[in-house]
């Protein structure tokens, strides 16, 4: 970790507003809808290019250069790849699984049939994980900022086998070891990462997010206090209690680990060895969105579909003709792209003010010295990620 | 033009090259049609035509500074290291709005288009080759895999999946048993696969249900519904009928059938599907009961259906006279008759096998215990 006392810190700001964020997810939504689904490459671009263009440092804007065009035929090359190679596994699995068409009669039998049951999955997994590096390769490969390119070594290969073993021991280890998961992959990609000739690089310790794992040891003592009263008292609701709030110790014990793990990790990247960065999320603003960002999305569901129950069965009676059901069809998923916009509005464009604003760059005199890259022409824009549907909702 | 020029401002510059930022002034001059970045250091200057301005899409709204770039002859986004102006200048920013006249436009890499036809084109390519040739080839490859008493225990399981599912999901056993109707099906079967030409052993059975159909399950299992005898009036109807379906089976098409459409289904759903005893049966007792098998298929089947009738000296004509009459019926054709209608050929074939000293396959008697079967 680079010694930061005495170096400049500057803000990061999210400068992106609630209403500008609600109309281009309304329209990209509704675009996607018109053109049966093939708009959302183009929307997922427009999204990017709203909120790379809303994230400043000093006044200047990141830019993302990516296109819907060059993502849509990414799709279409990687359908192709993953349609093959699936084709290919299913035929072998059936064909196997035929094997096992009558009851299976010994014990042999029966976990082989197991294993053929998840072996689709597995079969997947490598895939997913190839998408996941490919996908953070593009998006860098097209973001700039000051007009100088990010950029992420191609490595997918690499990452693939590290995230099986690291996915095999996570398991193995019932999650203990999840910590050191979350911090080598991470790793993995940062050390990889450039902006300009500037390496990045990931410094700190994986035993150190431990600690952000807390709330998850809360939850299993709660879970194991809450069953063993449940046995002693044969229910109840003392044990009922206990068990909720096993659950809900869980489920915010998630949000609080992604939240602490990440601002560990960026707080211990180096961009060129000079620059540092800095992030103080406070898990409690965020969890405050998300409960009340969620609470708006819920009403506003119940609303709209409140009203949409009410038309049908008000006007459309028992047997709705045709021009009936598109209309339904049509007023359900413009239901859905208003909903997708609410939440938007109300939980990403609060969560996007929130971390960004409470990152900082220190040093940011020293990114003069960093000079241009060339371009990455080797990405497949991500169409492995957009074919199975991993990543996030920008 | 007649919005006023504003006042020049001043602005970052980022040339691209490093990320270093110039303070630089930007004046709009008079009639010129360009802007000149003033760098103050070195009194230096670059003047910009207007119509190489560009602005990004869907930045945020004027509460930011707004970046527009410059576009040079000849570049697209793989080379382009362009410069980078950051106008904090609101005013300056909204007469660029008016003034500068492509600065929404988005400029496409040349032949764009022509690689997205040949992307598009390449994926349909593939996507058809291996629907109609990998797969189908896999699929026979694989079928000789399996073994002959695997392919038997198949059949049985997916007979009794079919059964289940014509029961209503109820394990109803729906077997037609009466003594004499088991023992006319048998004397019927028996008199094609005495031919010799049959390698497979056959288990024939009529299940009562109304449907019009019959099939051919893996490893010898062959079914009749009951509406199939209903709507049959001649011995030499339903011995046609089996006739084609023991040709399936001697194709082992049944099975490739229903390896094919596996693969087939994890392409086109490309979502997770498993592999287990269960869902493969059911999915198999469905695609007996809809099967339409591939034209090639069909052909050898009646082909092998042909010979068989000819060996056994059964008259090929019922199979003819029974699809006529069924055309007639507003009902869904069985799988028998789903090469149809390309009937001509078929009966053209049906007429050069014509059998000089056919007898009718079952005698009156065991004829009316066939189609008293499930009573």
């Amino acid at each position: 970790m680079t010694d930061v006392t005495g170096q400049s810190q500057t803000d990061v700001r999210y400068i992106g507003t609630k209403s500008e964020i609600f109309n281009l997810g309304l329209k990209n939504g509704l675009l996607t809808i018109v053109t049966l689904g093939i708009y959302r490459f183009w929307a997922k671009t427009r999204m990017r290019r709203h909120i790379w263009s809303s994230t400043q440092v000093r006044g200047e804007g990141f830019e993302y250069t990516g296109t819907g065009m060059e993502k849509f035929q990414g799709f279409l090359i990687a359908m192709v790849v993953l349609a093959v190679y699936l084709a290919v596994v299913n035929l072998i699995l059936f064909a196997l699984g035929l094997e096992f068409v009558s009851e299976p009669t010994s014990q042999a039998e029966i976990i082989a049939q197991i294993v053929l049951i998840y072996a689709n999955f597995f079969a997947l997994l490598p895939l997913i994980y190839f998408a996941q590096y490919r996908s953070m390769r593009y998006k860098l490969s097209r973001t700039r900022f000051r007009g100088i390119r990010f950029g992420m070594q191609s490595a997918a290969g690499g990452y693939v086998w590290r995230a099986l073993l690291l996915t095999l021991v996570t398991a193995i280890s019932l999650g203990t070891l999840w910590p050191l998961m979350s911090f080598r992959l991470d790793k993995y990609m940062t050390d990889r990462a450039y902006y300009g000739d500037g390496r990045f690089e990931q410094s700190g310790k994986w035993t150190a997010l431990y600690r952000f794992m807390l709330p998850f040891g809360i939850g299993i003592a709660l879970f194991g206090l809450g069953s063993f009263v449940a046995n002693a008292t044969a229910g109840g609701g003392f044990s009922a209690l206990l068990l909720i709030a096993a659950g809900l110790s869980f489920y915010f014990g998630l949000i609080y680990y992604q939240v602490r793990t990440s601002a560990y990790l960026t707080s211990n990247r180096v961009l060129d060895g000079k620059i540092g960065f800095n992030s103080t999320p406070s898990v409690g603003s965020i969890i405050g969105i998300i409960i009340g960002g969620g609470l708006v999305v819920g009403l506003a569901a119940a609303v709209y579909f409140g009203i949409f129950a009410g038309i049908v069965q008000g006007i459309a009676g028992p047997f709705p003709g045709p021009a009936m059901l598109v209309f339904l069809a049509l007023a359900y998923l413009f239901g859905l792209v208003l909903l997708g916009a609410v939440g938007l509005a109300m939980v990403t464009q609060p969560l996007l003010a929130h971390v960004l604003g409470a990152t900082r760059v220190l040093n940011i005199e020293a990114t003069d010295d960093i000079r241009q890259r060339t371009a990455d022409k080797g990405t497949d824009a991500e169409g492995f990620a957009d074919a199975l549907d991993v990543g996030s909702a920008f | 033009m007649t919005a006023p020029l504003p006042q020049p401002c001043k602005a970052g510059y980022f040339d691209g090259q490093t990320a270093k930022r110039h303070d630089v002034t930007v004046t709009a001059l008079e009639g010129a049609q360009v802007i000149r970045i003033g760098f103050g250091e070195s009194l230096a200057h670059q003047d910009i035509p207007l119509g190489l301005l560009r602005r990004g899409g869907d930045q945020p709204g004027q509460a930011g500074q707004v970046m527009f770039h410059f576009l040079q002859p000849g570049d697209d986004e793989m080379q382009r290291d362009m410069a980078r102006l950051m106008l904090p200048n609101a005013e300056f920013a909204q007469w660029l709005q008016s003034a500068a006249p492509n600065l929404a436009q988005r400029d496409v890499p040349r032949k764009t288009y022509v690689r997205l036809i040949k992307v598009a084109a390449f994926a349909a390519a593939s996507i058809a080759a291996l629907l109609l040739v990998i797969i189908p080839g896999l699929a026979a490859i694989l079928a000789n895999t399996i073994s002959r008493e695997r392919e038997v225990a198949i059949g049985k399981t997916v007979v009794g999946q079919v059964e289940y599912l014509l029961a209503g999901f109820s394990d109803a056993d729906l077997t037609c048993t009466s003594p004499a109707g088991t023992a006319a099906l048998n004397r019927m079967i028996s008199r094609l696969t005495d031919t010799g030409l049959m390698t497979y052993q056959i288990d024939a059975r009529v299940i009562d249900h109304e449907m019009l159909n019959a099939f051919a399950a893996p490893g010898g299992q062959v079914v009749i519904l009951r509406g199939l005898l209903d709507a049959a009036e001649t011995p030499d109807e339903v011995a046609g009928v089996l006739a084609h379906e023991l040709g399936h089976v001697e194709q082992r098409d049944p099975l490739r059938e229903a390896i094919r459409s596996a693969g087939s289904a994890g392409i086109l759903t490309l979502a997770f599907g498993d592999a287990t005893g269960g869902t493969l049966t059911a999915l198999m007792a469905e695609q007996m009961l809809s099967s339409a098998y591939t034209r090639t298929a069909e052909e050898n089947a009646d082909s092998f259906g042909l010979g068989l009738l000819h060996a056994a000296k059964v008259s090929p004509k019922g199979l003819e006279t029974f699809f006529d009459r069924i055309a007639e019926l507003e009902t869904d054709m069985p799988e028998v008759f789903s090469s149809h209608p390309q009937t001509q050929s078929r009966k053209d074939k049906a007429a050069a096998a014509l059998v000089a000293d056919a007898t009718p396959s079952l005698s009156d008697a065991d004829w009316k215990s066939l189609k008293t079967i499930c009573d």
